[in-house]
């Protein structure tokens, strides 16, 4: 049986204990405030992060990792598999899947690099996919062939604060970024073959939830079991609101998974934001 | 499988790679704000080229060697403006350390690259990085990091310009003058294009389009001041000529100064407000020619008109209002023109209809935010020349909530029936002041009295703000109603306006409350329950 690594970059928001006890190797973003620099979740968590963000004006500024981090990696894992299958953020949002890209060439072992077209836990529910294909003793290609099948069902909706910092980041156009001065509009995205596209805009957080809610709705086909993922940016109670908008779908789920959103994504969508990944396999 | 080029490649590879950039020049020029925004960029670059293609038809020596002296020679004579000087350099960089070989490998480009970005650095006296330069010098790096695998050259240049295009999609993140435009550098996009030329042409192809999608956006009223505002550039035949000491000297009377080239025959590139002067200074050195001084400040005056036509949203909206925090409100929410009125104050057709010619837009949506004016704008809608509609709004507060689901770019269709939508959804209450003595279904009204109206009825009398806003709410609420926006008048402190809310919320605590200083006339305050 050849032996499979699974790698993966920090914005899949998968908490650091997940990446030990499941073996998955990850390459950590950057996210810089001035001259200082994190690496993501690793030097930097979300609550510290979150925190800073709130208490200042000047937008902290994210990198990918370079060709060599990968490499680095890639050799490592090699010593100990055969085969690397390795997921990442949206190529539309990051160069991180051309890093990755790169990098697979320079090293000698085979490396499958797979475009998440996602972010944030939707990312880290295609890994977990992967990961359970390979705890199942599934071949490479099974396990690759889970995590595609898996990108290319999963579906994303989430709710930001403001659209300020999508716009400020230049994940979203000036038009799209009409919110007004009313704080009780709420924007509701959603991730189209891995672009961000605004869903839509209501007012008062009461209908944010039902329009969430509708969304997940309308993108179930109860073919196959549902894999669920909550993630939230500094808003535990928003999250914990969401929830109890669809426990009766989230009883049914085969899996769900939970974490914070971290702070490469974070920068993006900014603090108040949360979201639900799921699909069905 | 392409293993190398050779000599008899290079004619077409110069030929599509100039039919791409010429397909793709006016965009650009729309990039083009550094160092100055004189939108000429992709004009350049094409100039460039085209003496490069026309050098090398004239060319005997069709062997490797001869087309790259053509191709150098042709990139000197030809080059304009800045990025055509850099690109030249760029040219001759490459061109020295391929001349001698009958076939270009992959690794024989790594080299050329490599000695390309050395000559085009030298060549800028403060190189700035997120230019080309930092386009061609990543490039390069990506180049070197898979020199060893020894690829055929198609697979190698895709690999080469796939960082190229990264390095691009940077250019932003480090000259902060790209950033604020909202574009990706000029030159650095036109040396991609180039590429994905050069890479189309030895796969047998046409390039389509580059994907790399960046509209720039162009500040309103944009205020053009150039420190320098002419750019001259000629070609200087001398003997022996000393280009650092020339570049000196000009650089006391200008910036944006390349002197390159060789002793004999050199191109002169510089920013100055003494074009003159600099003409004296280096006719003294030799003898002149292609003379060619622009006045920039005319191109990007002439950029920033080309680029506000291009900013057109397809779909505009002009609202119908008054009220200063009002007009803010719907503007930060995308309505372009506001006409003057509201109640009582109803504006003329010919002012809705100047203000529908006025937008940017050419498809307009009227939201008149009052029964009485609804006529008015469906008149101005029948003379307008653009495709216009009117929104059935009869509030401020409907407005609010019909440009919630406005999207610029859609139809007047698709908006209309989504805004009109989302109006719809939407409870208005309106507190005025009673001017006389009178009677109603709820009893007696006294002069300056209180009154508050929801479908055109009066539902509450009171002698104070705060009680009539809670008794309105009261009549107005329906249980899956979740969220109230209040407008203060013009006429309401801002305290009054403070503590109406908190009785409101203390009344209903599970209700959202939003509060804004609308500055409204009439209304003391309108309310919006959803």
């Amino acid at each position: 049986m050849e032996k499979i690594a699974i790698v993966t970059d920090s914005t899949a928001d998968l908490p650091l204990s997940y990446y030990e006890e499941h073996n998955v190797e990850m390459v950590p973003l950057i996210v810089r405030f001035g001259e200082e620099a994190f690496k993501d979740w690793v030097d930097l968590g979300p609550k510290k992060f979150y925190k800073r963000m709130r208490g200042t004006d000047v937008l902290p500024k994210t990198s990918q990792p370079s060709v060599a981090e990968f490499t680095e990696v890639y050799e490592k894992v090699a010593t100990e598999a055969e085969r690397i299958v390795s997921i990442h953020l949206s190529s539309e949002l990051s160069g991180t899947v051309q890093a990755a890209e790169m990098a697979s060439e320079m090293v000698d072992i085979p490396v499958k690099v797979i475009d998440a077209k996602m972010a944030s836990l939707g990312t880290g529910l295609i890994v977990n996919a992967a990961v359970k294909a390979r705890e199942a003793g599934l071949s490479a290609e099974e396990v690759i062939e889970t995590a595609e099948r898996a990108t290319k069902k999963i579906k994303i909706v989430f709710m930001v604060g403001t659209l300020k910092y999508l716009h400020l980041g230049g994940r979203i156009g000036k038009a799209q970024a009409l919110v007004g001065s009313m704080l009780s509009i709420k924007p509701i995205l959603t991730l189209e073959d891995g672009i961000v596209v605004p869903y839509k805009k209501v007012k008062g957080i009461k209908k944010a939830y039902a329009e969430m809610k509708q969304f997940f709705l309308d993108n179930l086909t109860g073919q196959g079991d549902l894999h669920i993922g909550f993630a939230h940016a500094d808003c535990p109670e928003g999250l914990q609101k969401l929830k109890e908008t669809i426990e009766g779908e989230t009883a049914k789920a085969a899996s769900v998974m939970e974490s914070e959103i971290g702070c490469v994504i974070g920068t993006y969508v900014g603090p108040d934001s949360f979201a639900v990944v799921f699909y069905e396999d | 499988m392409i293993p190398s080029i050779s000599g008899s490649d290079i004619p077409r590879l110069v030929e599509v790679s100039l039919r791409a950039l010429k397909n793709q020049q006016n965009e650009i020029n729309k990039l083009n704000v550094f160092p100055v925004p004189d939108g000429d960029t992709g004009t350049n670059l094409v100039l460039t080229m085209q003496a490069m293609s026309e050098e090398i038809a004239k060319s005997s020596d069709k062997s490797m060697g001869g087309l790259a002296k053509a191709l150098t020679f042709g990139a000197l004579m030809g080059a304009r403006g800045n990025a055509g000087v850099i690109l030249s350099q760029i040219i001759r960089g490459m061109c020295e350390t391929i001349d001698s070989n009958d076939a270009v490998s992959s690794s024989d480009l790594v080299e050329a690259m490599q000695n390309a970005v050395k000559v085009a650095y030298q060549a800028v006296r403060k190189p700035v990085e997120g230019t080309m330069l930092t386009v061609i010098k990543d490039a390069t790096t990506a180049a070197l990091s898979i020199q060893k695998q020894n690829l055929d050259i198609d697979v190698f240049l895709e690999k080469v310009l796939s960082e190229a295009r990264h390095s691009l999609e940077r250019t932003p993140d480090l000259l902060p003058v790209l950033k604020e435009a909202g574009v990706v550098d000029a030159g650095g996009y036109g040396l991609v294009v180039i590429g994905e030329g050069l890479l189309a042409a030895l796969k047998g192809q046409e390039l389509q389009k580059t994907h790399i999608d960046f509209v720039p956006s162009v500040g309103e009223g944009e205020e053009i001041n150039l420190e320098f505002k002419y750019c001259t550039e000629f070609l200087l035949r001398g003997d022996d000529l000393n280009a650092e000491e020339l570049q000196q000297e000009l650089e006391l009377w200008g910036d944006s100064v390349m002197v390159v080239g060789s002793g004999e025959l050199s191109r002169v590139h510089v920013h100055s407000n003494h074009p003159g002067k600099i003409l004296e200074i280096a006719v003294d050195l030799g003898s002149l020619s292609n003379v060619r001084v622009n006045n920039m400040e005319e191109q990007a005056e002439e950029r920033s008109r080309m680029l506000s036509t291009a900013a057109k949203k397809e779909t505009g909206i002009v609202a119908v209002a008054s009220g200063g925090g009002v007009k803010k409100i719907l503007a930060s929410l995308g309505v372009d023109k506001i006409v003057d009125g509201g109640q009582g104050m109803n504006p003329s057709t010919a002012e809705i209809l100047e203000a529908v010619e006025e937008s940017s837009a050419d498809r307009v949506l009227i939201l008149p935010n009052n029964k009485n004016i609804t006529l008015a704008a469906q008149t101005a809608v029948k003379e307008s020349k653009k495709e216009a509609a009117v929104v059935q709004s009869q509030s401020i507060i409907e407005a609010f909530s019909a440009l919630l689901a406005y999207d610029p770019q859609e139809s007047i269709k698709a908006n209309l029936e989504a805004m009109e939508e989302a109006a719809s959804g939407v409870k208005t209450g309106e507190i005025t002041l009673a001017v006389r003595d009178s009677k109603s279904k709820v009893g007696k009204i006294k002069k300056d009295d209180y009154i508050g109206l929801f479908d055109h009825e009066i539902k509450v009398v009171s002698k104070s703000l705060r009680a009539t806003a809670k008794a309105l709410v009261d009549a107005m609420l329906d249980e899956d109603d979740e969220t109230i926006t209040l407008l203060s008048g013009a006429d309401v402190s801002i305290k009054e306006a403070e503590d109406t809310k908190k009785a409101i919320s203390k009344k209903y605590p599970d209700l959202e409350i939003e509060l804004h200083a609308g500055g409204q006339p009439l209304y003391h305050l309108l309310i919006g329950l959803e």
